[in-house]
């Protein structure tokens, strides 16, 4: 064989060496064969603080599911997961994966892919919860399996725009800070029409946070000495919000600052430091000192991680938030089960079935979806940082 | 009389004759294409593969040996420095991608257009190599990759700026190609077609031509070659074969968006070409199967290994990240003329078998 | 004009930062010969160093600058000695591709040594900011120190560099070399030792270009992004131009810093909010166009 294609060998090679596991081991099959669910979370991209946080607590949940008890009867649970570093052709290839392996519903993560995933979402007919909570997602007739477990970020920031009138009559400045993807850009034309349709005596710039520091600075300083905003609404997650809250600072402050719900948590106080005193929050989800040490949800998340040995003071609300949005894919799943073999049509069917579902304290109310609302959370309580923590400043508003 | 490996013969370049083993070549590289998603199901039944992903990597490693190949016609053939690749790949998925959801035009007609405006954009940004060569081309290349990736970023009214272009998927005769194994066909057809235009390309004048403009370009104007033309020609070509695989992205993954078309991309092919062999078609194809299958491959290791080494899989993108610089410096290091030249090396090495020295 | 007065002190603090790292490059091309890439990531990793120094209890902040500096400079000295030392006289194209490969393990290790999420700068220079009130303005015009110190400590850096090139001897080695290496050789300089020197200096000026803009804006993996930016410098200044680089760096600073101050709103549906990424290249590209070697640049002459 003295011409034997090397090309072939290195192939051929590389193919079978590279062994992967296919379907993943799972735990004794005690009801029938584990279930799949596939989860996208954001390690080492843009929203990492968010993510990372995030991840642990819905990986620690379906570990503590799977040991109590299990969903449909015991079974168990596979969490299919993938760190996709916020790119959405990364989501894509992942999204595949988990098709692939059978999942039967996904927690997905950012506004970007999950707009992106769309059409493959409803050929798959795999229920899809994400991390966005981006308005448009939250319409069945065009995301008929997506489902929102929190307040959509328009919603949100007409809550913010309420607010500002409220303190301020006359005319106000608002600078609207926004990362720079479709999670940033997700409230602005609601926004806007927002302003128009109800006469709102508002200036609204938007600024579309540059990766490049210094560049940053100088949208602030334009935002400052410019447009004269007094308000400067962020939407952007804690390393965003801290950069701005700093831009602020250091040019002598004299903005005030709104936090729409990712930053409006304690990893935000951790990265801005000193700089978020002041902050004023809109939060769907509560953290945890809002929503009391003796709030009936924190109880099992803040056990477990304080036995991964995570600091509770940082991480411990996002950590319950995704122990909770974890557990509502597990009721879904049991209630799909309780009518034959959990599929992607039956749970989407359950999770529209859902109303009411308790929170325990942690969040603006309970998490009800129906056939034509696809939006878990009404409202927002406001909240604002004082000595270095959150406290409620108002009850529940609503846009 | 030359040692085996020197003789003019033996360049890829430049290699006539020995037709009958370059047909075996031929043919068992066209059987080995056609019975791969074969093997991958055999490997996957037996539990040693994860096919469906596989298959998936095969597809993408496809689409990039049009993009590869078509990029060291460029700086491999005509030495022409181009950073600029992942910019010509975003004007094709978007061309693409937009007559299909904008104009309704037939997705095959779309590809055709893809490619013409591809190469069309390609010589416009390719006219500075008319009075700039190597650094201060790589420079003006890198600047057109900024400028093509700000205006995807930016035109919010026409690529929907950093959200993202949903392309449905597209029907080829009675089929909906909506699964691996459908788009593998077509991909692989395509990728083949290139393969094999882009060699003939090589061996006819105008492939002289380049390499006489990349070795001598001086001499080459002196002996009539007119040096301007066939740099233009060859960002022609080059963004035509780009083109195409962009057009094939848009439609193979159905999601447009501008992260597949950052300057990282840039970079992965230009690491592509180089590992696999500069002017080099060859080369191409092993450099893009290379380059995409090992990030594939660190990714399935770190599940496998996910009990005793948690960080690969806990840090993936880091882990790979570092695994592509380290290949590449390992690469430049020890075999600088890429993998076509280890080729060549085991070729040679067999050829006074069973008489080895 | 208030709006004006802290946008060009901040352009000039980011071209100072520019020009810093531009050196670096620079020293790098006219020395060795080699186009540096990794140039963005040698400033991150220089922040990141300068972070965990200054993060030793105990350990007072000039002390941890010159830690981290040495540090840096080891790096520098390791990238020339392990790795570039085999590519002598290899092709453009195989210098650009294993500086980028560079360029990716410093990314990687950053990232897998400090993670991802980035922190802050632990304090070190003094200062707060400076305030101007009054002038008719309704605004105070706020200069934060760390825009002031990123001015003042590039402009002496800079200084230093030149004082070196031209009145120390090692400065005079390094331009011979840069000039004809043959002949260095013949004079005695020991050329892998300019090289080793020239990869340390770079480091360092990187090192120094990286505290500063941490300063500004935390440390963290985006900051190698400075990187790319260094072409327009270079473009504009001349890639063998010192002078050339700090006319280069305030130019693109001041132009990115004006750019995002000022520009808002969309132009044909193209939103020029990210303008000030891409003017810097458009601007490349025009010199390109009308003065292929840079503003200036020598011309290069080929001889056959």
């Amino acid at each position: 064989m003295r011409r034997l294609s090397a090309v072939g060998l290195l192939t051929l090679a590389m193919a079978v060496w590279s062994c992967g596991n296919s379907g993943g081991g799972g735990g004794a099959a005690l009801a029938g064969p584990p279930l799949t669910v596939g989860a996208l979370f954001d390690l080492s991209g843009a929203t990492a603080d968010v993510g990372t946080p995030f991840a642990s607590g819905v990986r620690d949940y379906w570990n503590w599911k799977n040991k109590h008890g299990g969903v449909a009867g015991g079974r168990q649970v596979i969490l299919e997961w993938h760190d996709y570093a916020y790119q959405v052709p990364q989501a894509e290839q992942f999204y595949s994966q988990f098709v692939a392996d059978k999942a039967v519903a996904i927690q997905g993560y950012g506004t970007a892919d999950t707009n992106a995933l769309r059409d493959k979402i409803v050929a798959d007919k795999v229920p899809y919860t994400s991390l966005s909570y981006d308005a448009a997602l939250t319409d069945p007739t065009k995301f008929p399996y997506n489902f929102v477990p929190g307040t959509s970020y328009s919603d949100q920031l007409e809550i913010a725009l309420n607010w500002i009138v409220a303190q301020s009559p006359g005319h106000n400045e608002v600078a609207f800070f926004h990362s720079n993807s479709p999670f940033g850009t997700s409230p602005v034309a609601d926004g806007r029409k927002y302003i128009t349709d109800k006469h709102l005596d508002i200036g609204f710039s938007t600024y579309a946070m540059a990766s490049d520091p210094t560049a940053l600075t100088a949208q602030v300083t334009q935002a400052k000495q410019t447009q004269n905003a007094k308000y400067v609404i962020i939407q952007n997650i804690p390393k965003g919000g801290a950069a701005v809250a700093k831009n602020v600072a250091s040019l002598g402050g004299g903005m005030k600052l709104i936090c729409l719900n990712w930053c409006t948590n304690e990893v935000y106080i951790k990265t801005a430091g000193d700089m978020s005193e002041g902050t004023v929050g809109i939060a769907p989800w509560l953290p945890v000192n809002v929503a009391g040490r003796d709030a009936p949800a924190l109880k099992d998340p803040i056990a477990s991680l304080r036995a991964r040995g995570g600091d509770v003071t940082v991480e411990g609300g996002l950590y319950s938030q995704a122990w909770l949005q974890s557990s509502l894919v597990a009721h879904a799943i049991d209630q799909a089960a309780s009518s034959g073999q959990p599929t992607g049509e039956s749970i989407r069917a359950a999770f529209e079935k859902i109303s009411n579902f308790d929170t325990g304290g942690i969040a603006v109310g309970n998490i009800s979806f129906s056939a034509t609302n696809h939006q878990g959370l009404q409202g927002a309580v406001i909240c604002v940082v004082k000595d270095g923590k959150w406290i409620k400043l108002e009850g529940k508003q609503l846009p | 009389m030359l040692a085996p490996g020197h003789r003019v013969s033996d360049r890829p370049e430049t290699a006539v004759g020995r037709r009958p083993l370059v047909y075996l070549r031929m043919g068992l590289a066209v059987a080995l294409v056609a019975a791969a998603p074969l093997i991958l199901h055999t490997l996957g039944f037996l539990g040693l593969v994860r096919e469906a992903f596989w298959l998936t990597v095969l597809c993408q490693i496809g689409i990039a040996v049009i993009g590869a190949v078509g990029l060291n016609l460029l700086t491999g053939a005509s030495g022409q420095i181009s950073l600029g690749q992942g910019g010509f790949l975003a004007v094709g998925a978007y061309t693409s991608a937009l007559l299909v959801t904008r104009f309704g035009v037939p997705w095959p007609v779309s590809m055709v257009g893809a490619i013409l405006l591809t190469s069309a954009v390609g010589t416009f940004f390719g006219l500075p190599s008319l009075r700039l060569s190597g650094l201060y081309l790589a420079i003006a290349t890198v600047a057109s990759q900024a400028i093509i990736l700000y205006l995807v970023k930016n035109w919010d009214a026409v690529t929907h700026g950093v959200g993202s272009v949903v392309v449905p998927r597209p029907w080829l005769l009675a089929i909906r190609l909506d699964n691996d194994l459908a788009w593998y066909w077509v991909i692989a057809s395509a990728a083949a077609l290139a393969v094999v235009t882009a060699t003939n390309l090589m061996r006819t004048g105008i492939g002289r031509a380049w390499i006489a403009v990349r070795d001598q370009e001086v001499a080459a104007a002196a002996v009539g070659v007119r040096v301007g033309a066939y740099k233009l020609l060859a960002f022609a070509v080059s963004s035509a074969y780009v083109g195409l695989a962009g057009a094939l992205t848009a439609q193979y993954t159905g999601i447009v968006t501008w992260e597949r078309f950052t300057f990282d991309v840039s970079v992965l092919y230009l690491a592509m070409i180089i590992i696999g062999g500069l002017g080099s078609v060859s080369g191409s194809v092993y450099g893009a199967t290379f380059m995409i299958a090992l990030p594939a491959w660190i990714q399935q290791l770190g599940q496998s290994v996910e009990d005793t080494f948690p960080v690969i899989t806990a840090k993936l993108p880091a882990v790979q990240l570092g695994v592509f610089g380290l290949v590449i410096v390992v690469f430049l290091i020890f075999e600088p003329r890429g993998l076509a030249r280890t080729r060549q090396r085991i070729n040679v090495s067999f050829r006074p078998w069973p008489f080895r020295a | 004009m208030s709006t004006l007065t802290q946008l060009t002190v901040l352009g000039l603090a980011n071209g100072a930062v520019l020009a810093l790292v531009a050196l670096g490059f620079v020293v790098i091309y006219k020395a060795t010969g080699v186009v540096n890439f990794a140039q963005g990531e040698l400033l991150m990793v220089g922040a990141y160093l300068v972070a965990a120094f200054l993060g030793v209890p105990g350990l007072h902040w000039v002390l941890a600058l010159v830690l981290a500096a040495l540090a840096a400079a080891t790096l520098g000295i390791a990238i020339q000695v392990l790795v570039l030392r085999w590519l002598v006289g290899r092709g453009a194209v195989s210098v650009i591709m294993i500086t980028i490969g560079l360029a990716a393990c410093l990314r990687s290790a950053v990232q897998l040594i400090w993670g991802t999420v980035g922190q802050d700068m632990p304090a070190n220079l003094p200062g707060t900011a400076v305030q101007f009130r009054g002038l008719g303005l309704p605004n105070a015009i706020v200069l934060p120190s760390t825009q002031l110190w990123a001015v003042v400590l590039a402009a002496a850096a800079l200084v230093a560099f030149a004082v070196f090139f031209q009145c120390s001897r090692q400065g005079l080695a390094m331009r011979v070399v840069a000039e004809d290496q043959q002949v260095a050789m013949l004079m005695g300089i020991s050329v892998r030792w300019v090289f080793a020197l020239a990869w340390a200096l770079a480091a360092v000026s990187a090192l120094v270009g990286g505290l500063l803009v941490a300063n500004i804006s935390g440390v963290s993996i985006d900051l190698a992004d400075f990187g790319l930016l260094v072409f327009p410098v270079v473009i504009l200044g001349g890639l063998e131009s010192i002078p050339g680089t700090v006319v280069g760096g305030v130019v693109v600073g001041l132009l990115s810093a004006y750019a995002s101050g000022y520009l808002q709103g969309q132009v044909l549906g193209l939103s020029l909010g990210a303008a000030h990424d891409v003017l810097p290249f458009v601007v490349l590209v025009l010199i390109l166009l009308v003065k292929p070697y840079g503003l200036f640049g020598q011309a290069q002459i080929k001889r056959m």
